[in-house]
This record gives C-alpha cells, structure tokens and sequence, in this order.
C-alpha cells in the first residue's frame, strides 16, 4: 500500500455503465468506489472518460461539490476527504481506473503521485496482457514501450483487421511473442507497411 | 514595409494568438503544437519540438512542428541522452552548433541527428522561477547558432509555453500540472492511434495524417486530442472525411 493513502480500489471496465470491481483494500474503498458509480459521477467516472488523472486533495471544497453534486461527501457518508482517480488508459484504449483515498484532506506528495503513476501503468500491462484471451502471454519484452511506432501499428492495424485498438495491440503482441521479436520492430515493420497481420496473427511478410 | 517591421508584425501575431489561446478555451495539445509551428514560422529553424518531463523526471515528447517518424523519433531519444536532457536538468540553454562533431557528446543522438539531416540544435529550458518543466528544442539543417535576437524569440516562446501550462495559478497548480501533464501525455497517445487509423484508411504518411487530423478538428471546431480519440476508437464517421477530401 502506498503510504500517504488510506485505501484504493481498482475498477475495470468499458464504459462507466458496465464495470467489474477488480480489488479494493478495505470495505471503505469498496464503498468509495460503488458510490461513484451508483451516482454515476466522481473523480474517477472524470478520469475514466476524460484519459487524464483527476487529483482531489479536498473532496469537501465547494467546486468539487458542486461538480459532482450526487456524489457527495456529507455527514454519514464513508469517511474520504481526499480522492485521487487514474484511469487505465493508453490513448484511446480505456481499460478501467486506479483510485485512491485518504481520511484527512491533501495533496498526493509528488514521491506518491510517481509511485502511483507507475502502478497505474503496471496495472494496465496486466489488465491488456490478461484480456487478451487464451494463446500465448507476451513477457515483459512483448508489453507496450513509449514508442510512437507502437501507436500508430495499433490504429493501422484495426483498420486493417476491422477490430478495436485493444484487440489491434494484443495481435502485435502475440505476433512479436510468437515470432521472438521485440514489439517495437514489429509495429516498425507495420507501419512501414513491410508487414501486414491476419486475424489469426500468424502475419504473412509483404514482398 | 520592410524585412524588420515585417518580423515584427509576425511576432505580434504569435504573441497575440498565443495571449488568446490561453484566455478562451484552453486545449494543452492544440497550444503546444501551435507553439511548434510558431518557433518554426518565426525563428530561422527547421523543426521545433516540445518535451515536457512527468512526473518520474523522464522526458516526453508532446508536439512537433512536424510529425515525420524521423524526427518524432529524434525527440524520442533525448529522453536518455542530448540537449534536451541537460537542459532539463540545468535550467540553462543548451547549444550544439555543429552535430556532424558532436558525436562524443552525444553518441547516439548526435549521429541520429546527423543523419535525419540536421546540422545544429539549440534547447532551451521551460522554466518559472524554481520550476523546470521541461524544453523546448529547435533544429536547423545547416550548422551554426541562433543570433541574439533569435535566442530572444525562442525563450520568449518557450516561456509562454511554460506559463500557459502553469496558468491556472491556484491552490491545485501541483495538481493542475501534474494532470494536465498525465492528460496530455495520454493525448499524444490517442493522436499516434489516429494517425494510425488515418494512415492506413487513406494511405497516407504519418505526417499528412496528422496533418488531415488537425484540419478536420479545425473545420469541425473540436478539440484535436477529442477527434483523435474519436478516430482512433471508431466512432468517428471518416467516410465524411473521404467526401471532404475529394478534389475539385
């Protein structure tokens, strides 16, 4: 657990309208997390839609209230004055959302928001790598890097292939698996257009 | 009017544009790379990119003047090594007149550099007060520096970059920034996927797709990281866009 938080949550879905809770450290972060989704608006259903972190030091103050008017924190409600929402993304691919909460109101320490910040990531490797259906599981070489390459392979390759992003990334994936090459080369062979992908992701080389 | 008083009306025009950018409507993604194609308009440069750092201190691309993987790429790579790292990390400008002999400074950008035909860099700091939050890098095909009114210009670029990234001067600026960072970080993201979409849908290069992006978020009047998600993910009717681009 990250110190500087009392609890957090983990949230997968697809759209703020069909979600599964994934894990919560405690009854009170369970709480947070269904109280946003019952009222259908909080930090994290913003996060989630939005693709950017949403980080409430002070639930309480009146611009926060008066956002979110049916969720709020009143007396009687489970004790949260400080939330702090990061959705699962990776650009258009929305995977579900990390929260946080914290009894007493404050900012994330800067130390906490990169720890987190790289939870969020792993958590989102996990939840791509685990969606991706039976077959081979890419190792730690197959997950995502920061390359543009790899972004733009994955929209090529859902319009090629007539399927979502998600679907578009875990075929690059399995291919790089399958071919024991780095996902990197492999989208840079995409998009170069020396290598185009089939639905069974064996892909046949071009030329 | 003369080549002086002509510089002088650009300058204003970007000054002015860039006041309103930050006045109405704030969108970090369509700023930024307003400010690329700004540096590139306004200083002798051939490209401009601007690297922002997240939170764990690494550098990331968020706009290019141009969005050719090449250089894309070579903004890339200065996450680990080039002016753009030392100028993160000291605060100061960072000069590189002649990459060609720049190759110990910096082995793997300054050939990569060399090789995307580029001659001499210049980076300059994002930077208020204590705060560096990134920088702002320029590149020129031919080798030398930018004069003094030049490396004026720049940093007065990059400082309004800066401040239109702070500017919600509040309680929450840590906040602000550290979302509008992680936001507009996962932007960028969603503008690779649709130059993806793009590319494959009309057979374009990743740069005129970007390029028809931002058109269409202009004619639309939307905002460019919106329509991009909005492509990436499908949702985006594109077969309008075909009509659109029909010649004639």
């Amino acid at each position: 657990m990250l110190s500087g938080t009392d609890g957090a949550w983990l949230t997968v879905m697809s759209d703020p309208a069909r979600r599964v809770l994934a894990h919560a450290t405690g009854g009170r972060a369970a709480e947070l997390e269904e109280l946003q989704f019952t009222a259908g608006e909080g930090p994290c259903v913003d996060a989630f839609t939005s693709g950017t972190p949403l980080l409430v030091a002070d639930l309480g103050a009146a611009g926060w209230q008066a956002r979110w008017p049916g969720f709020t924190i009143a007396d009687g409600h489970p004790g949260a004055s400080a939330m702090f929402a990061f959705p699962l993304a990776q650009g258009a691919i929305r995977v579900g959302v990390l929260g946080l909460y914290r009894g007493i109101p404050g900012p994330l320490p800067p130390e906490h928001l990169a720890d987190t910040l790289v939870c969020a990531d792993a958590a989102l490797m996990l939840m791509l790598s685990a969606r991706s259906g039976p077959g081979p599981q890419p190792g730690p070489d197959g997950w995502p890097t920061h390359q543009a390459r790899v972004y733009q392979a994955t929209g090529m390759v859902s319009v090629q292939l007539g399927v979502g992003l998600e679907e578009a990334l875990a075929l690059l994936r399995a291919y790089a698996f399958a071919h024991d090459r780095p996902l990197a080369d492999v989208a840079a062979e995409v998009v170069a257009r020396r290598l185009r992908l089939d639905a069974s992701s064996t892909g046949e080389p071009l030329g | 009017m003369n080549a002086g008083q002509d510089r002088e009306l650009q300058l204003a025009a970007a000054f002015v544009e860039m006041a309103d950018t930050l006045v109405t409507g704030f969108d970090v993604a369509d700023f930024l790379h307003g400010l690329a194609d700004h540096c590139v308009q306004l200083l002798p440069v051939d490209a401009a990119g601007l690297l922002l750092a997240d939170p764990r201190g690494t550098l990331e691309l968020l706009a290019s003047s141009n969005e050719q993987s090449r250089l894309v790429e070579l903004f890339q790579l200065q996450s680990d090594q080039g002016p753009c790292l030392e100028c993160f990390r000291s605060g100061t400008p960072v000069a590189e007149p002649d990459l060609a002999a720049a190759t110990e400074r910096w082995p793997l950008f300054a050939p990569a550099a060399s090789e995307a035909g580029f001659a001499a860099v210049q980076a300059l700091p994002m930077r208020l007060r204590d705060e560096v939050i990134g920088a702002m890098n320029v590149f020129m095909c031919t080798p030398g520096r930018l004069d003094e009114t030049g490396l004026l210009v720049a940093q007065a670029l990059a400082d309004i970059a800066t401040i239109g990234l702070l500017h919600e001067r509040s309680l929450r600026h840590q906040e602000v920034l550290a979302e509008q960072l992680q936001g507009a970080l996962n932007s960028r993201v969603a503008i690779e996927q649709a130059k993806g979409v793009l590319a494959e849908r009309f057979s374009l290069d990743m740069d005129q797709a970007f390029q028809l992006l931002r058109t269409q978020a202009r004619s639309q009047n939307r905002r460019l990281a919106e329509l991009a998600g909005a492509v990436a993910c499908g949702s985006e009717n594109l077969a309008s866009w075909a009509l659109a681009r029909r010649p004639g």
